[in-house]
């Protein structure tokens, strides 16, 4: 009696792995999706970008080196490759990459493309669409408005400034096209701002929003100015980028002052990953 | 008799344990060849014994790219049906020998080891088959859900193997005794 159980068990339990593998097989990606990424970043001669891609589950290859625009960016090799996220037949992995950007090679403007070359660990190489990367030369700081700190994590996000001198802010500007925009959202807080538009507290989430400023406004010398952010959750790629606030000081010099903004790890359920599979799968 | 089973002994614990030095130092296709040494002695008392020697004898060459590589860590859909089938071949060799032991231990009267053989065949074979039937799911499920599970389950299944020796060098011991004629 055993017996007859015991091999109809193992001919179900192959049927099984073969209906199984046949199911993961088809489901499979011929190459990694790199996410929807927007970098505008100043960079100095060594520098570093983060890519976020999706692979096959089973896919442990990881990237070495990328390329565009003439700059090479290697992977230092310090840590796991292991996924940051894992789904039913894929996987989200993280490739943190070293610039080598010659002293002066970015004098003649910013450098900008949608997409890289990339090599994996396994010797193959793929030409990844990843959104809209620009680096641009590293400017020294101008501390007119001066980074006295921030906050981050969890949902919104804070960067401080102290005011050195009278100035007033003619224009605000975040560094993305609109297509990413949309999943920004800023407000803009002060004692000059609060008395404007009446606002009574103080606080990450507190503030006028950028939409709702109007412009010029003056701040003066001493005060802090608060530039909260957050990014709407349902943002499946990843932003590093910065808020652009120019004006004048009150002594009749233009300054302009590069805000960080930039979206936590993306974090990706699985109806996530379906529909970026899907939405680029139609593009081709 | 007591060599035959010693055979047994020896020749599973060859297949369970990998060193790797480039290539496995206690190869597995030398393991079955041990244990199907040892079925052959036993042939002409116990005609499962054949049954068992043939199999592992097709094992022996069956296995032979475990010589090179630990095909249990590899990513690739193939090397992974592979795996598993290997996996399903080791516990058909269990198996014939577990039914081999029946018949030994009936032969020497041990009435209470062979209720406990009885339940340690059940025990051991199920408990595979289930984690066999696991892994099949797990091409379909997030590693990050089933990890945890499934390693759990790769215990349980080594002290499942560790057990089966154990249980051989009691037959080996029950083995020399005299036999009980039977009529």
């Amino acid at each position: 009696m055993k017996g007859k159980l015991f091999w109809a068990s193992l001919l179900l339990i192959s049927i099984s792995w073969i209906v199984n593998a046949f199911y993961a097989q088809s489901k499979m990606l011929k190459e990694p999706i790199f996410l929807d990424h927007a970098i505008y970043k100043p960079v100095q001669h060594r520098d570093y970008l983060t890519f976020y891609y999706l692979t096959n589950a089973n896919d442990d290859t990881s990237v070495s080196n990328v390329y565009f625009n003439g700059i090479y960016g290697y992977v230092i090799d310090d840590e796991s490759s292991d996924p940051i996220q894992t789904f039913p037949h894929y996987a989200l992995q993280k490739a943190m990459v070293e610039l080598e950007v010659a002293f002066d090679y970015l004098q003649d403007g910013p450098l900008s493309n949608d997409e890289i070359q990339v090599t994996f660990s396994d010797g193959r190489g793929m030409t990844a669409p990843i959104g809209e990367l620009t680096i641009y030369e590293y400017d020294t700081l101008d501390y007119t408005l001066s980074p006295k700190g921030g906050s981050g994590g969890g949902y919104w996000s804070m960067n401080w400034y102290e005011v050195e001198e009278d100035v007033t802010i003619e224009k605000i500007e975040l560094n993305l096209s609109n297509h990413f925009a949309k999943y920004v959202t800023v407000k803009l807080n002060s004692p000059s701002i609060a008395r404007a538009y009446d606002i009574l507290n103080t606080g990450k989430e507190t503030g006028i929003k950028l939409a709702d400023l109007e412009l010029p406004i003056a701040l003066q010398e001493g005060e802090n100015l608060y530039i909260n952010w957050k990014f709407d959750p349902k943002l499946s790629g990843f932003i590093e980028s910065s808020i652009v606030i120019s004006g004048t000081t009150a002594s009749g010099k233009p300054f302009t002052e590069e805000s960080l903004l930039y979206s936590q790890q993306p974090y990706l359920e699985n109806e996530d990953v379906l529909k970026i599979i899907e939405e680029r799968e139609n593009a081709k | 008799m007591k060599k035959a089973i010693n055979l047994l002994f020896w020749g599973y614990l060859v297949v369970l344990v990998r060193i790797d030095f480039g290539l496995d130092v206690l190869p597995v296709p030398l393991g079955y060849f041990i244990i199907a040494t040892g079925c052959k002695q036993l042939e002409k008392k116990y005609p499962v014994a054949q049954k068992a020697w043939g199999f592992t004898t097709a094992m022996i060459f069956i296995s032979f790219p475990t010589i090179f590589l630990d095909v249990h860590q590899q990513t690739h859909i193939l090397w992974k049906t592979y795996s598993l089938f290997i996996m399903i071949g080791q516990l058909i060799v269990v198996y014939f020998i577990l039914s081999l032991l029946k018949d030994i231990v009936l032969d020497y009267g041990n009435s209470i080891f062979s209720q406990r053989l009885k339940l340690m065949t059940k025990i051991y074979i199920i408990s595979h088959l289930l984690y066999f039937t696991a892994s099949t799911f797990t091409l379909n499920i997030a590693l990050d859900d089933w990890l945890f599970f499934m390693t759990i389950f790769m215990f349980v299944i080594l002290i499942m193997d560790i057990i089966f020796l154990v249980l051989l060098r009691e037959v080996r011991k029950i083995a020399t005794n005299k036999k009980v004629d039977r009529c």
